[in-house]
């Protein structure tokens, strides 16, 4: 397919996303590129903007902003936001990347189940499905913790090892799931999403969600973590353990916390969408421009 | 040294004191995990593949490989003698390191001599080679079909399928890289 046509069939994608969730009375929102306290995470690296005395910092996700916009009574947002992350670059990824987000105020993590059941076949019935994924819900839901048990052999949810963690879903669990039509793996350890709301009984985890589509990552959710103190401490952690403490916490987003609604959200991949269901073979082939030339 | 993030298709390293290539290579961030860099890997002397995973920080040693243009002598008991056309030098590099390069071996043939840490681990030939035919019985009568072919065996030992009009002592051109009969040279 040459240049105009990836670019059209990008285009019917994202026309596809904010229709659905317009007709659905979603506010859509932009949010500031220039963050000047993001999210604490230890393995994101993120592009620092001088400006005079003051140092920015580009925009990793629009996670913080969006949630602040719920916390002042904007019930139902998304945002199709250009998202920056140093370093990734590879047929996944590419440092400037485009993130659709969506929040819900009054929801759980099953709800974002179920918008992603009704959005991904509208979005191929619109832009359409060259790679021909069958994409009829419902989506299996995969119970994290078994598959590490049964696959891995060990149990991330008693023994807390990241680097493990992070190898074995990459070589185990990851290559083991289907890859003909979407599936959700379920429940988090209790140390894997600092944003993320623990269960009702917090030693099985958090209620997090991660959607794969034909054996790539695609979309995380939570429940909301709505506890201002322990997401202060959780930062807190993420920093110190990070050595970013001159990062600062983003005091606003802690502060409006105190507002904030039970609610989830939602951050999906839009260049990777365009990919899996335009039949690409990287996330660069669905841009305008190559990022580095 | 190399670290991750200098890690591509094509890059030779040191793994445990042997040469490697890496022949697929993924970038890889799980969910909200580290970055980690997902490498197929040939060993540049055995040719024995295998896959790792390696993290951000992961520090490797290059691989110093060097190419020498050498005539190919003769062979004995050791191996195969190869000659360095400037300085004289010989070198000889067992059968099994050589592998199916040996059916195409020609003595005072030209080929490119693969050294690591000083050592001759590999040639590669010419893409092109000419050689006699030793054997070819003639084709079975009434076999006239279009495309037909016969067994011949060359002069290295190597057998392959020819025309039906190729006869003992005819000088055929051979693909080393598919191994297939091309065109003949010289009745």
């Amino acid at each position: 397919m040459d240049l105009k046509s990836r670019l059209r069939f990008r285009e019917a994608v994202v026309d596809s996303i904010r229709r659905f969730f317009k007709e659905r009375g979603f506010l859509e929102v932009e949010v500031p590129l220039l963050a000047s306290a993001p999210i604490p995470e230890a393995n994101i690296k993120l592009f620092q903007v001088q400006a005079g005395k003051a140092t920015f910092r580009l925009l990793p996700s629009p996670e913080l902003y969006l949630k602040q916009l719920v916390a002042k009574g904007m019930e139902r947002v998304f945002s199709i936001s250009p998202a920056f992350r140093a370093g990734e670059e590879g047929r996944l990824h590419v440092s400037q990347f485009t993130m659709l987000e969506w929040y819900g105020a009054g929801r759980d993590y099953g709800w974002l189940m179920e918008t992603v059941e009704e959005l991904l076949p509208w979005v191929a019935e619109c832009a359409g499905n060259a790679a021909g994924i069958d994409l009829s819900p419902p989506y299996p839901r995969l119970e994290l913790r078994g598959l590490f048990i049964e696959r891995a052999g060990w149990d991330p949810w008693t023994d807390e090892d990241h680097g493990r963690f992070d190898m074995d879903m990459v070589d185990v669990i990851e290559p083991s799931l289907p890859r003909d039509r979407p599936v959700f793996l379920v429940d988090f350890p209790p140390w894997q999403g600092s944003l993320a709301r623990a269960k009702p009984r917090p030693a099985e985890g958090v209620e997090r969600v991660e959607l794969y589509l034909a054996g790539v990552e695609l979309a995380n959710g939570f429940s909301e973590l709505t506890d201002r103190e322990e997401q202060e401490r959780r930062f807190a952690r993420e920093l110190a353990a990070a050595g970013l403490q001159d990062q600062g916490l983003p005091g606003p987003f802690l502060q409006s916390l105190e507002r904030l609604p039970e609610c989830a959200g939602m951050a999906l991949g839009v260049d990777r969408l365009v990919m899996l269901l335009g039949g690409f073979g990287s996330v660069q082939e669905t841009r305008s421009f190559p990022l580095f030339q | 040294m190399y670290d991750s993030s200098d890690l591509r298709k094509g890059l030779k390293i040191t793994i445990d004191g042997e040469p490697y290539i890496i022949t697929d290579f993924q970038f890889s961030k799980p969910g909200k995990g580290q970055a980690l860099y997902r490498c197929k890997l040939k060993n540049m002397i055995t040719g024995f593949t295998m896959d790792r995973t390696y993290r951000s920080g992961d520090k490797f040693e290059p691989a110093n490989l060097e190419e020498v243009r050498m005539q190919y002598l003769y062979k004995d008991g050791e191996g195969y003698h190869f000659m360095d056309l400037k300085t004289y030098e010989q070198v000889s590099i067992s059968t099994e390191q050589l592998g199916e390069a040996v059916k195409f071996l020609k003595e005072n043939m030209e080929v490119d001599v693969l050294f690591f840490q000083g050592n001759p681990i590999d040639i590669t030939l010419p893409n092109f080679v000419e050689l006699e035919v030793v054997e070819s019985p003639p084709g079975e009568k009434g076999n006239t079909a279009t495309g037909a072919t016969k067994p011949a065996t060359l002069e290295t030992g190597y057998e392959l399928q020819v025309p039906l009009f190729i006869n003992e002592g005819d000088v055929l051109k051979i693909d080393t890289r598919t191994g297939e009969y091309i065109e003949r040279v010289k009745k």
